[in-house]
């Protein structure tokens, strides 16, 4: 299982929310901060802090908590 | 500091801190307390760089500073520059980025003729003048050199990112607030695959990644010394294992380690060839050794291979006393403050002595891996001489030393009158010299003691001062028959009401003590009455370090109106009325 605690605690310092507002239902459309400039910057921190490389596409759709769980979840090679 | 606000900085500190613990940390210190300065910093670029707001805040908050970042709008050079100036920003950066200065320009240069290739660069390079003259009253304005983003090899393509660094470092040079920054080294330093990221810069032209961001705040730190905070002048050296190795007073001439071709003499000898360069760039360079003094001065003067000489130093205390002491009194014979210092030692208890009394000294000690010597003075050069010196400062060691060969004169006339009169001092006043500017706007940066307002100003403050018709900027350049001490003193004087105001008086502590600074007095009275001023206000406004001169306007023969807490201490003089103090031994020339 990929570290949901850890993936809250990076949304919330990119995104600058508290991280216990961050739930399954958590996207785009309901952070008024999440625009495209902070999607970016939250790709590159959780690819660092995981060590793994998002691809293309992931990197500008996974725009929810739940979507960015499953990019790190499959790219860490657990199921 | 609260334990959030210092576990925070510690985050920063850290290189190896995330992009999350670093935001995380910047959101934790902008809600705590700042008693540090605080500065306004503009962003135009032709490319998004959001995230390097927040590293240029990290590197900011490192050197004390409270950093507020303005990000102009995507590409919009000009009018971004224009919202800077109303908005009363203390530093503009200008970021082009090459292959965007048109569409995917990197990859269609080489094919073009050479007038289709010049044509969007010179369109750039055209707004950026007009944007320039826009910020021309602005504190600093930092052009950001170009670089290539794709590994393509150099060829026609570099070279037109050359001729465009060129032009960009040629406008720079003929503005007094404007400095090129190169960025091509950074990239250098990160290496491309960690600089860049195409992802980002195909979907939001976004092209770097933080590890390049990083770089370049750091840079900008020190280029910018702090964003303004501090300087160092002086650079205190240790003998014995610092500048040679082994013990002159035990090894002799011929055992010290210093041979160029050799090792370990090949380390000290490249070392102080640094610091040979870094003494022709301005600083001061300095012993503090224990020694005794004919042995150490004997390496200097007689070694083959000695890079420096006696002529190097500013000053010297080659004794058995502790160091601490030793720099107390070098700070006091150089007339600058100890944060000023950095002490170079391979003694861990001698810097450790000198760390705990005098804190505010910046210390290094030798590596223990000696080959890492060279890389650490490269250091000390990088925090020395970021930002640049003009070239007024290039000679100082000369005038320094010329300071401490006076002070040993002293004692050998019978009145201090009498000396001061032997000294033939001059005083070449100027009244809105242009071509000072940079020297005055360094000196208000600079000098913190003897200073009455501590008002700061930039090369864009000097030029609009000096542009006002009821405004002078004085400026007075000082010689005795020692040397020429160039630029050290700045009068601002505001002409707009009936009573002329200083803004601010400040000098150079090198020149102090000689009655130079109530030589210059008359020539502002003079031009006061030519004007039909009633008289002249002044305000002493106390600072941490300005003690010396909380009673200079007394001592002046100004009278004191107002003592108050928040508009510090206000004089007053008649133009016709009062006269004030005078040194006749110092001649006073119109420039």
């Amino acid at each position: 299982m990929v570290d949901e605690a850890r993936i809250r605690n990076i949304m919330a310092s990119v995104l600058g929310v508290d991280s216990s507002s961050i739930g399954d239902d958590t996207s785009m459309d309901t952070v008024p901060n999440w625009d495209s400039m902070r999607q970016m910057n939250l790709v590159l921190a959780l690819e660092k802090a995981f060590d793994v490389s998002f691809p293309d596409e992931d990197a500008f759709n996974a725009t929810s908590f739940k979507l960015v769980s499953l990019v790190l979840q499959e790219q860490l090679g657990g199921t | 500091m609260t334990e959030s606000s210092s576990e925070a900085m510690e985050v920063l500190r850290d290189p190896a801190a995330t992009m999350a613990e670093v935001l995380g940390a910047l959101t934790t210190l902008d809600k705590a307390d700042h008693t540090g300065p605080k500065v306004k910093l503009g962003i135009a670029a032709n490319i998004t760089v959001d995230l390097l707001a927040d590293y240029l805040r990290r590197h900011a908050y490192l050197a004390g500073v409270r950093l507020e970042v303005v990000k102009g709008s995507y590409d919009d050079l000009l009018n971004n520059v224009v919202n800077f100036v109303e908005q009363e920003i203390d530093h503009v950066l200008v970021i082009p980025f090459f292959d965007n200065l048109h569409v995917a320009w990197e990859s269609q240069v080489d094919v073009l003729p050479a007038d289709a290739r010049a044509a969007p660069m010179m369109a750039w390079l055209s707004e950026l003048k007009l944007a320039l003259d826009q910020a021309a009253t602005v504190g600093s304005v930092t052009l950001a050199g170009t670089h290539l983003w794709n590994s393509v090899s150099y060829g026609i393509t570099g070279e037109a990112v050359l001729e465009f660094n060129r032009a960009l470092m040629d406008l720079a040079n003929a503005r007094a607030n404007t400095r090129y920054f190169d960025t091509a080294g950074i990239v250098l330093r990160v290496g491309e695959k960690d600089a860049f990221d195409p992802r980002f810069y195909y979907t939001g032209k976004a092209p770097y990644a933080p590890a390049f961001f990083d770089e370049f705040a750091r840079r900008f730190a020190l280029s910018t010394r702090g964003f303004g905070s501090y300087f160092y002048k002086v650079v205190v050296l240790d003998c014995d294992n610092t500048l040679w190795g082994g013990i002159i007073g035990e090894d002799g001439l011929s055992g010290i380690a210093l041979d160029p071709y050799d090792y370990p003499g090949n380390v000290y000898w490249v070392v102080q060839q640094q610091l040979r360069q870094l003494e022709s760039q301005g600083i001061l360079l300095c012993l503090c050794s224990k020694n005794n003094p004919a042995d150490a001065e004997e390496v200097f003067e007689r070694h083959p291979n000695a890079v420096l000489s006696e002529e190097h130093f500013a000053a010297k205390k080659l004794n058995w006393d502790p160091k601490p002491a030793n720099l107390k009194a070098l700070a006091h014979e150089l007339n600058l403050g100890l944060d000023s210092f950095i002490f170079i030692d391979d003694s861990e208890f001698e810097l450790a002595a000198v760390r705990a009394q005098l804190p505010q000294v910046r210390t290094f000690q030798v590596p223990k891996k000696l080959t890492n010597f060279p890389g650490l003075i490269s250091g000390v050069m990088e925090i020395c001489l970021a930002g640049g010196i003009s070239s007024e400062s290039k000679g100082k060691t000369r005038q320094y030393q010329n300071l401490a060969v006076a002070a040993a004169a002293e004692d050998e006339f019978a009145s201090h009158e009498d000396y001061l009169r032997s000294l033939r001092l001059k005083v070449r006043i100027h009244r809105d010299a242009r071509q000072h500017i940079t020297r005055i706007a360094e000196l208000t940066q600079k000098s913190n003691q003897f200073n009455l307002t501590t008002r700061r100003y930039s090369p864009g403050d000097i030029t609009a001062l000096m542009e006002r018709p009821d405004a002078t900027v004085y400026s007075f350049e000082v010689s005795d028959r020692f040397g020429d001490y160039g630029i050290t003193g700045v009068i601002v004087l505001d002409l707009a009401t009936e009573d002329a105001k200083v803004d601010a008086f400040l000098m150079s502590c090198r020149v102090i003590g000689r009655g130079v600074e109530f030589a210059v007095w008359p020539a502002v009275l003079t031009d006061l009455k030519k004007q039909g001023k009633r008289g002249l206000s002044a305000t002493y406004l106390p600072s941490a370090k300005n003690k010396q001169v909380s009673d200079f306007f007394d001592r002046l023969g100004l009278s004191k109106t107002e003592e108050s807490h928040e508009r510090g201490h206000q004089y007053y003089a008649e133009a016709n009325g009062d006269h004030l103090k005078e040194s006749d031994w110092v001649e006073l020339i119109d420039g």
